[in-house]
């Protein structure tokens, strides 16, 4: 006997509830004409508890029924009240008509619509997958099986990865100790060569000589006989191709012009760029003598490439990226601001009577605010005016001006609805410095005509008619007031409210709203 | 088992990877990401993230691994979402080799290969990965609860019911994929009648035992979810009949791929209308409407120019600035507005009008007459009328032939008539092709006859009461009772009988047991499964998705609903499918 024992009720065929009286079995969906025979149903069909005749079904006999069933212990169901109860979920209160359902995992009652997910449960009532019976239970616990209602599994390899990595590289990393400190011994042996001689009548004869046993004696180089192909890029050496020894992995490589397989490189160069190296011998000295060695490829690459790599990385931020950081730094500002003057705005329209501090908080985060709006306009201005290096930055040129400009539409332009209750004269100051910048903003790039300016413009003349409209009735105060100094203040802003609106509306043409 | 909610999770993972404290020294200079992604995962993302999604988290390059051309920026972090494929992978070993970014967060969406991932470790001598990490999203999410792989028909078999060897590999990866995305490990089941699915089954159920310690390692659940494979040759009549909801209308006259629509075909249109998207997820009247029909649609659409008008109206009156003001604050709003409003009124425009043109109205009934009802005269005659019907395309004409051969192909005498008239009205081709039809699918209309007398038995209060309804103008029971929808396809069927526990014991098999189809555990003795994850092997369409949408509806809270396919096919691509088999 499952859904439940709990009815206090004598008799069902009198159900007068008609939109109830038929019950779904929550196993099998079967339907049923009323809650008794769906006990029925349940304790006989899905074997839920004991069989039992329907026509002995158990009259007020809760207690009785609610402890063992089936090695069930029943203890957390909760006991139906006439009157009291109410539905755990629609908070309905329970009659017979409703339907009246324990949930086996939870215990909570529930009307019949709101209890009719199936789960299994050990005797105890626990959730046990695997040894369970079927039992009925309510939707949030079927929703709080572990596992339902899961998802996005992935897997993560970078550790792998990285262990995978470090033993393919460190071979690698030997044969570039290697030859970096072949590179070394090489260097420092020529320039001590040429300082010997220097000035000597045999110099150019004598360099050359203690050079190539030199060479040598820092690697061996290979056979001539060996090889009849270029080790790098296998072509057939001829009288043409000649073939050369790479100094300092002394392999047979062609001097090909097409596949660069080997070059003579100055070493003033080569300690240039790897000025990392523990040389003992300055190059100063060198500059003048012209002396190169011949490197095959693949040690120019083993030894050079990560090394440029690494330079490039640490160059500073193209005049492009940098100005893309500091729109984003902005933005991050704008949004910070713009948070906690809502938190202060919420925490005033709350208590009537906006205490001082809150006011001049708010006032100074405005100011901010729109220091922080006039700077974003003008970083944005400076983004398009930037001449991009390659395709690449163009593109991303063209993404941060979309950016910016989804970002005005959903942050700035949500800014003037921000409720102002701040006396005027505190509210004016920084609000007629931000007229002028944007206006600035405005007049500097009145020569571009696209439609998405025109919106802009569109959008910037509502702020100034706003403007204008704030500060004519900072003006009819002032006049009540008698601030007659003021009032010359006001009028000048004025005034060039209005110049601006007829720029712009100028420009605009008939693309105005007017 | 929301499948917007899985992408948004991965696609959330994917955007918000932040380099891990201590490796990032390499680049700390610029928040600016690029992404780079492959053709596979240009769908994905596209189908599940807006552009705006995108630069909000700072990506403002976005490339593909394919292009070559690609301008060396040192200063980027890149995210690289790609698909393992082979070419892929290649491409990406060349990317690291001599890498164009600072630094790289790479995200598989399949699993990878062991020797995959030491190809990578290799190639990348200056390390600038950082991260590895494989998500599982090989597959195209269309609605919330329908997806597609987006393989074409033409490639799945070798011939006739034979796989092609690397389309099932394929398949599988991407099914495997789909679980472990829903963190799921299911029982397999399958149509016992086709080979192609029994096979597929098999290669899945290896899949996840492969891995069972390591990926599948979910914790079991009280009434395991299934996996159901079902053949496209079991049900061939639902795509060949004319669709009527919003969406799958879309896919059969306009044709709507990787949710953009293609409108430049229309007639005098607006040079900003000529491609426009379409996405459930962020078009919310599209969200709401894609299921309706075309009646309902129209209603729909008219009340949403209606409110248009209102707010335009209300727009146009400036004066004071409270008006200013208001204006100002909703005019991002509004301009949306506007936009779609001109798109869903171009699009319905462009239905209707090939509605017109190419006489669908007439088409249709006929159509769906032919395929409920029982061998009649009247609904012969119909069909005899539309093959004369100089101004209705052949291929419509041969579609009622398929249609009248898959129902009612027993009937001799007027089979052999009905090839009279096309061989008149249809070129030689088409003719040779209906019989190539009535060869495939008569062996199996026999036994699909004596499987649907047993379902309409079953089924004959509900026959008869649609019946009544469609004849009394269907205006009371608006939803699937109308003239044009009385065809219900085989899946809707089938999860009824999933839903009341009685699916017919020959119909599925389960993978693993084999003997327990005759084991005694009574399916009374179990409550009905209660996720189902369907996928049909030949294409599934956007009706059927409709079906399970509703179906999904109405079992809320007690069963949950997946349906996908080999790719989704319009009532032209499973002709042309079969023709080419």
């Amino acid at each position: 006997m499952v859904a439940t024992g709990e009815q206090a009720s004598e008799d069902f065929h009198d159900s007068e509830n008609g939109e109830l009286s038929i019950f779904n079995c929550p196993v099998c969906s079967k339907e049923l004409s009323d809650l008794r025979r769906l006990n029925y149903h349940l304790d006989n069909d899905h074997s839920f508890g004991e069989p039992q005749e329907l026509a002995t079904h158990p009259v007020n006999k809760q207690v009785k029924g609610r402890h063992k069933r089936d090695g069930f212990v029943a203890g957390h169901l909760k006991a139906f009240e006439p009157g009291i109860s109410c539905c755990h979920e629609c908070g309905r209160l329970l009659r017979k008509g409703t339907g009246i359902v324990n949930c086996h995992k939870c215990g909570e009652l529930f009307c019949g619509a709101h209890c009719r997910n199936t789960i299994k449960l050990d005797s105890h009532g626990r959730y046990d997958p695997q040894k369970g019976r079927w039992y009925v239970c309510c939707y949030k616990c079927f929703g709080a099986r572990p596992g339902y209602n899961d998802y996005g599994s992935s897997r993560e390899l970078t550790e792998t990865l990285k262990s995978l990595r470090t033993m393919k590289n460190e071979d690698k990393q030997l044969r570039i100790i290697q030859l970096e400190n072949r590179l070394v011994r090489l260097l420092d042996g020529i320039i001590a060569i040429i300082r010997q001689y220097k000035g000597s009548l045999l110099e150019g004869f004598r360099v050359q000589k203690d050079i190539s046993k030199l060479e040598r004696t820092v690697t061996s180089w290979r056979d001539d006989n060996e090889a009849t192909h270029c080790n790098i890029c296998n072509q057939v050496f001829d009288i043409t191709l000649r073939r050369h020894h790479c100094r300092l992995c002394g392999n047979i490589v062609c001097d090909s012009r097409s596949t660069n397989c080997s070059n003579q490189v100055p070493i003033y160069n080569l300690m240039n760029a790897a000025n990392d190296l523990p040389f003992t011998e300055a190059t100063q000295e060198l500059v003048s003598d012209n002396v190169s060695i011949r490197l095959c490829s693949e040690c120019i690459h083993n030894l050079f490439f990560q090394r440029k790599f690494k330079k490039e990385v640490r160059q500073p931020l193209s005049p492009l990226l940098s100005q893309c950081e500091s729109i984003s730094n902005t933005s991050r500002v704008i949004i910070q601001l713009t948070a906690s003057l809502g938190d202060i705005e919420r925490i005033k329209s709350i208590s009537q009577a906006p205490e001082q501090f809150d006011v001049n908080e708010s006032n100074k985060l405005r100011a901010k605010l729109l220091r922080a709006v006039a700077s974003y306009h003008q970083s944005t201005k400076q983004i398009s005016m930037i001449k991009p290096k390659n395709n690449a930055e163009k593109k991303i040129q063209q993404s941060v001006r979309m950016a910016s400009s989804i970002f005005i539409d959903e942050k700035v332009l949500q800014l003037k609805s921000l409720p102002c209750i701040n006396p005027p004269q505190i509210y004016h100051a920084p609000e007629s410095q931000e007229v002028v910048k944007l206006s600035n903003f405005l007049a500097d790039n009145l020569s571009i005509k696209e439609i998405k300016e025109i919106k802009q413009f569109r959008e910037e003349l509502m702020v100034l008619k706003e403007q204008a409209f704030l500060v004519e009735t900072m003006i009819e105060n002032a006049k009540k007031q008698r601030n007659f100094e003021e009032i010359n203040i006001l009028n000048g802003n004025l005034q060039e409210l209005e110049s601006r609106m007829q720029t712009i509306q100028e420009y605009l043409g008939d693309q105005s709203f007017a | 088992m929301n499948l917007f909610k899985v992408s948004d999770y991965y696609i959330g993972r994917i955007l918000n990877s932040q380099p891990k404290s201590g490796s990032g020294s390499v680049v700390e200079q610029s928040r600016i990401r690029a992404l780079l992604l492959d053709k596979d995962t240009t769908t994905t993302i596209s189908m599940c993230a807006t552009q705006s999604d995108l630069l909000n988290h700072e990506i403002y390059l976005v490339d593909t691994i394919e292009n070559q051309n690609r301008d060396t920026m040192r200063h980027l972090r890149c995210l690289v979402y790609v698909n393992p494929s082979e070419e892929t992978i290649q491409a990406l070993l060349k990317e690291l080799q001599n890498p164009k970014y600072g630094e790289y967060y790479i995200f598989f969406s399949n699993m990878l290969t062991k020797s995959q991932l030491e190809r990578l470790a290799e190639a990348d001598d200056l390390e600038v990965v950082s991260q590895v990490e494989e998500i599982f999203q090989d597959y195209h999410i269309l609605n919330e609860d329908f997806y597609s792989l987006d393989i074409p028909i033409e490639r799945l078999f070798q011939s006739h019911d034979v796989w092609d060897e690397s389309v099932l590999t394929e398949c599988t990866k991407c099914i495997t994929s789909l679980l472990l995305s829903l963190k799921v490990r299911p029982e397999i089941k399958f149509e016992s009648n086709s080979k192609l699915c029994s096979k597929l089954a098999r290669e899945i159920n290896y899949e996840i035992e492969q891995n069972e310690k390591t990926l599948f390692d979910f914790p079991s659940m009280d009434s395991p979810p299934l996996l159901v494979l079902l053949d496209r040759k079991n049900d061939p009549l639902t795509p060949l009949l004319q669709p009527w909801t919003y969406q799958s209308m879309l896919n059969e006259y306009i044709g709507i791929k990787r949710n953009i629509v293609d409108l430049s075909g229309i007639p005098d249109i607006d040079r900003n209308l000529q491609t426009v998207t379409l996405s459930p997820k962020q078009d919310s009247f599209f969200h709401d409407t894609m299921y309706l029909n075309f009646g309902e649609l129209g209603d729909r659409v008219k009340q949403y120019v209606t409110n248009y008008k209102d707010k335009t109206h209300s727009n146009s009156k400036i004066d004071s600035i409270e008006d200013i003001k208001n204006f100002i604050e909703k005019y991002p709003e509004f301009r949306k507005l506007s936009g779609s409003v001109a798109k869903h009124m171009a699009i319905v425009g462009e239905l209707d009008r090939q509605l017109q043109l190419r006489n669908i109205w007439q088409l249709s009934e006929v159509e769906q007459n032919l395929a409920v009802h029982k061998d009649n005269q009247q609904d012969y005659r119909d069909m005899l009328d539309l093959f004369r019907e100089p101004k209705l395309d052949p291929k419509y004409k041969l579609k009622l032939a398929c249609i009248y051969l898959l129902k009612h192909g027993g009937n001799d005498a007027k089979v052999t008539e009905m090839f009279q008239i096309l061989g008149q009205e249809l070129p030689v081709d088409d003719v040779n092709f209906l019989h190539k039809f009535k060869r495939i699918f008569s062996s199996k209309s026999n036994e699909h006859d004596n499987q649907g007398h047993q379902l309409e038995r079953d089924d004959l209060l509900s026959e008869l009461a649609r019946k009544f309804n469609s004849k009394m103008g269907s205006k009371s029971h608006p939803e699937t009772d109308n003239v044009y929808m009385q065809h219900v396809p085989e899946i809707s069927t089938l999860l009824t009988q999933f839903s009341k526990n009685k699916v017919p014991r020959d119909r599925l098999r389960t993978i693993g047991n084999d003997q327990a189809v005759t084991s005694p555990s009574s399916p009374t003795s179990s409550p009905p499964p209660q996720d189902i994850i369907l996928f049909v092997v030949g294409g599934v369409t956007f009706e059927e998705a409709r079906f399970v949408h509703q179906f999904n509806e109405t079992m809320k809270n007690r069963m949950r609903v997946i349906l996908g396919g080999t790719s989704v096919i319009s009532t032209n691509d499973y002709i042309e499918s079969i023709r080419n088999t």
